[in-house]
C-alpha cells in the first residue's frame, strides 16, 4: 500500500490522457482523494501483485481505476464504463486507423485478446511474450519458424511487429508497407551484388515474396521451400525476356502456352481428358493456382488449397466452414485427395470414377456401415442410380451432423425406406 | 427401363429460399430416364427443345445424342445419334431446320449435326481450325453463332454465313469474372453467366463489350453454371445449389426454384435447360442421370 501511495504522489497527469466519456469528473462529484483508484485497493487487495509487473497500464499506474470502470454500476461486465473496445478507444483513438485496409481479427474481437488492461510481463501490456503471442494463433507459422534453418533477421531481432502492424494497416497482410516497398527499406536494390543475384532483372519492381519467404526457410537466401527449377538454376531467361529488353520482366509467352514449353506432356495429358478445369486455360492459366517462382506449398501451389480453390469455389469452402461435421481433406485443404485439379473424365473431376472406391481410399466402408451399397443395389428414389456414399452424405458438408443432407437420420433413411416414415 | 414420359398429377412445390414470382411456379411434369431400348441416361449435361417439339438430349456419359419425340404424354420415339467425332457432348442447340449444334467438351469444339450425320465443325473465321477452346455456345434468331472462348474469356460471334466473326469482351478492368455459359434472347441480347462473380453480364445486340446485368447474386446462388431465357425472364442454373434462379428484365432477383434431392422433382448438379413452346422447361439433371420436365405456371 505504501508503494502504491508513493506511485500516486509521483504520478503526473499526462497530456492526451482523459477519462472515457462515460466516467464522471472527480471535482463534480466531490470525491475524496484517492477515490478514483487508491480506495479500490482496500477491497481489490490482489492488485498489489499486479502492479509489480514490468509493464503497467498508465491509468492503473496513475491509480485511475475510474478511467475505465464505473465505480457504481454499469451495463457492461466487470463494471466497464463502455462496451468492449470503446473503453480503450476513449484514450487510444485511431487504433486501428479508419483507413486500414487489413484489420487484425483479434482487434475486432477485443483488445484484451492480446493486451492485459492492468499490467503484464511484456510491454506493451502483452499477455504473452510477443512472438509467442503471435504464434499462439499463427501456429503453422510458428512451426515453420521453429523448423527452418534460416530466419529473416527482422523476426529474430524485432519480432513480427518489425514488418507488421498488429492492429491494422493500409497494406495487405497487416504489413506496414506493401511489398516491395517494405523490403527495399532494408534491402538496397542498387548494388552490384543485388543485381548479380537477380540476374540483372529489375526485381525491385516485382513482388519479392514471389520467390522469397519473408519469415523463414530452409533454403539459402530465404527462397521459399519449393522452388521452380528454372528459378533454382537461375535460368530466368527460360520464361522471361532478356533483362535488357524494353519490358524486362515480360514473359516469353502467354498463359498455358508458356508452361507448355517444359510441361508439354502433362498438358497434353490434361487435354486428353473429357473435362478440363477452367482454371487451366482461363485467365492466367497455370498461374491461377501455381506460383511460377517459389512457394511454401508443394507443387508450387500458391497457398493452402482452401484459399487457392476458394478463390473460385467460395461456396464450397463456406459450406465446409459451417458444417458441424468436418471432412478432414476439405478442412485441411487437400482438395486433390478427391478431385483432379487439372482435368478428369468423371463428373466433378473426381480422381476416381468409382465413387465408392474414391471414398474407400480413406474410409473402410465395410466397417463404417453395414448398409448395402454398390452396383447391385439400386437407389429406390431413382432407378438410374446405385446406392453409393454420396447417396446419403454430401462430401463438403451440410448444416447437419455426419454430412447428412437432412436434419435427422430418420429423415434421410425414410426417403428410401418409406414404410418407416412416421 | 420404360421410356414413357410420365406426367405426375401431384404438384410438387419446390421453391427455394425466396418467394414465388407471379406466374412462375414450377411443377414437376415428367422424367426421361432411358432410351427406348432401356439404356439409362448417364450424366446428361445438355438438353435442347426443337421447334418440332422434339427434345434433344446430350447424353454425356454415354457419348451420344438422343432425340426424343413426344406424343401427348408419351414418348413417341427415341433415336440415338452416336458419332465418332463427338465423344463427350455437353451442350446442344436445336436449329429450326433440324440441324443441331453440339459442344463436345473433350474436343472443346462445336459440331454441326444434320440428319443424324456429322456436318463439320463450327470454327471461328480467321483462326486456325480448332484453335479456339469453346466452353459454351448460343445461337440467335438470325443464325449467328456465339462461342465462348474460355482461354481468352471473350465471346466470338460468327455471322450466319460463317465467313466473318466479331468479338465481345468483358470490360478491360474486369479480372475476376469466369464466364461459363451464354444465351441470346429473342431481341438479340447476349447474356453471359459468371460463375465466380455469381452474376450475369449482358451485351445489347451489336455491342462489343459486356456490362453487368445483375449485381452479385452470391446471397441467392452457390455456383451458377448455365443460363437460358424465356418470355423476358432469365433462368440461371445454380449447379452446386441445385436450383434455378429467376431474374427479371432489369436483372432484379425474382425468386428461386427447385432444390437438391434424388426423388423426382428434385435436382443434383443440374446442367443445361430449355423451354418448349408449351411453356415446359426441361432440365438436364446430370448427377441424377435423367432429364426432368417442369411446367411453368
Amino acid at each position: 500500500m505504501r508503494a502504491f501511495a508513493l506511485l500516486l504522489l509521483l504520478a503526473l497527469p499526462t497530456a492526451g490522457f482523459g477519462a472515457p466519456q462515460a466516467a464522471p469528473k472527480a471535482a463534480q462529484l466531490r470525491l475524496k482523494p484517492g477515490a478514483e483508484g487508491t480506495l479500490c485497493l482496500d477491497c481489490h487487495t490482489n492488485f498489489g501483485e499486479v502492479l509489480k509487473k514490468p509493464s503497467v497500464h498508465t491509468p492503473v499506474r496513475s491509480a485511475r481505476c475510474a478511467g475505465c470502470h464505473n465505480p457504481h454500476a454499469s451495463d457492461h461486465q466487470k463494471l466497464l464504463a463502455a462496451a468492449g473496445n470503446a473503453v480503450c478507444a476513449a484514450c487510444h483513438p485511431g487504433v486501428p486507423s479508419e483507413k486500414a485496409k487489413s484489420l487484425h481479427k483479434p482487434v475486432t474481437e477485443g483488445c484484451t485478446n492480446c493486451h492485459d488492461p492492468h499490467a503484464a510481463d511484456f510491454s506493451p501490456n502483452l499477455v504473452k511474450a510477443p512472438q509467442e503471442l503471435c504464434t499462439s494463433c499463427h501456429t503453422a507459422l510458428g512451426d515453420a519458424l521453429a523448423a527452418a534453418r534460416f530466419k529473416h533477421r527482422p523476426i529474430e531481432k524485432g519480432g513480427c511487429v518489425t514488418c507488421h502492424d498488429p492492429h491494422g494497416s493500409p497494406a495487405p497482410a497487416l504489413l506496414k508497407k506493401d511489398v516491395p516497398g517494405l523490403c527495399l527499406g532494408c534491402h538496397k536494390s542498387g548494388s552490384e551484388i543485388f543485381a548479380k543475384k537477380h540476374m540483372g532483372y529489375p526485381v525491385e519492381k516485382a513482388r519479392c515474396t514471389s520467390c522469397h519467404d519473408p519469415h523463414a526457410s530452409s533454403n539459402a537466401s530465404l527462397l521459399s521451400d519449393n522452388v521452380h527449377p528454372p528459378v533454382a538454376r537461375k535460368s530466368c531467361g527460360q520464361c522471361h525476356v532478356p533483362p535488357t529488353s524494353a519490358k524486362p520482366l515480360a514473359l516469353k509467352g502467354d498463359g498455358i502456352g508458356l508452361c507448355k514449353m517444359c510441361h508439354a506432356d502433362k498438358i497434353a495429358a490434361m487435354m486428353e481428358k473429357n473435362r478440363l478445369h477452367a482454371a487451366v486455360v482461363a485467365g492466367d492459366g497455370c498461374l491461377s493456382c501455381h506460383s511460377p517462382h517459389a512457394s511454401r506449398q508443394p507443387k508450387l501451389v500458391k497457398g493452402n488449397m482452401v484459399a487457392v480453390c476458394g478463390t473460385c469455389h467460395a461456396d464450397t469452402i463456406r459450406r465446409q466452414v459451417n458444417t458441424p461435421t468436418k471432412h478432414p481433406p476439405v478442412q485441411k485443404g487437400q482438395c486433390t485427395a478427391c478431385h483432379d485439379p487439372h482435368a478428369g473424365d468423371a463428373p466433378l473431376m473426381f480422381a476416381n470414377q468409382d465413387e465408392i472406391g474414391l471414398c474407400g481410399k480413406c474410409h473402410d466402408w465395410q466397417r463404417h456401415s453395414s448398409h448395402p451399397i454398390g452396383d447391385k443395389h439400386r437407389d429406390p428414389r431413382n432407378a438410374n442410380l446405385n446406392v453409393v456414399c454420396l447417396s446419403c452424405h454430401r462430401a463438403h458438408g451440410t448444416e447437419y451432423k455426419s454430412m447428412n443432407p437432412f436434419p435427422e437420420p430418420t429423415a434421410l433413411c425414410t426417403k428410401c425406406h418409406e414404410k418407416y416414415r412416421r | 427401363m420404360s421410356a414413357t414420359f410420365i406426367r405426375t398429377a401431384v404438384a410438387v412445390l419446390l421453391a427455394g429460399a425466396a418467394g414465388v414470382a407471379r406466374g412462375q411456379a414450377m411443377t414437376h411434369a415428367g422424367t426421361i430416364y432411358a432410351d427406348s431400348a432401356g439404356k439409362a441416361l448417364k450424366s446428361p449435361e445438355g438438353v435442347a427443345c426443337g421447334a418440332d417439339g422434339a427434345i434433344v438430349i446430350a447424353d454425356t456419359g454415354n457419348g451420344r445424342i438422343l432425340r426424343v419425340t413426344l406424343s401427348g404424354e408419351k414418348v413417341a420415339s427415341v433415336s440415338e445419334i452416336k458419332l465418332p467425332e463427338i465423344v463427350h457432348p455437353t451442350r446442344v442447340v436445336a436449329v429450326k431446320d433440324g440441324t443441331l449444334l453440339v459442344l463436345d467438351r473433350k474436343k472443346r469444339r462445336v459440331a454441326r449435326i444434320a440428319e443424324g450425320k456429322f456436318g463439320g465443325w463450327v470454327d471461328v473465321p480467321g483462326e486456325p481450325s480448332g484453335s479456339v477452346l469453346v466452353g459454351a455456345l448460343a445461337r440467335d434468331g438470325a443464325g449467328s453463332v456465339y462461342l465462348l472462348d474460355i482461354a481468352k474469356a471473350v465471346v466470338r460471334v460468327i455471322d450466319p454465313s460463317g465467313s466473318s466473326a466479331r468479338t465481345i469482351t468483358l470490360p478491360p478492368d474486369e479480372r475476376e469474372a469466369l464466364l461459363v455459359d451464354l444465351t441470346v434472347d429473342e431481341g438479340g441480347k447476349l447474356f453471359a453467366v459468371d460463375a465466380v462473380g455469381r452474376k450475369v453480364w449482358v451485351a445489347e445486340s451489336g455491342a462489343a463489350v459486356l456490362k453487368p446485368f445483375s449485381k452479385s447474386l452470391k446471397d441467392v446462388m452457390s455456383f451458377p453454371s448455365y443460363v437460358a431465357t424465356n418470355r423476358g425472364r432469365l433462368f440461371v442454373v445454380d449447379g452446386n445449389g441445385a436450383g434455378l434462379v429467376l431474374l427479371g428484365q432489369d436483372g432484379a432477383f425474382l425468386g428461386r426454384r427447385l432444390s437438391l434431392g434424388w426423388n423426382e422433382g428434385l435436382l443434383r448438379y443440374p446442367a443445361q435447360i430449355c423451354f418448349d413452346e408449351t411453356g415446359q422447361v426441361f432440365v438436364a439433371d446430370r448427377q441424377n442421370n435423367r432429364v426432368q420436365a417442369f411446367s411453368l405456371q
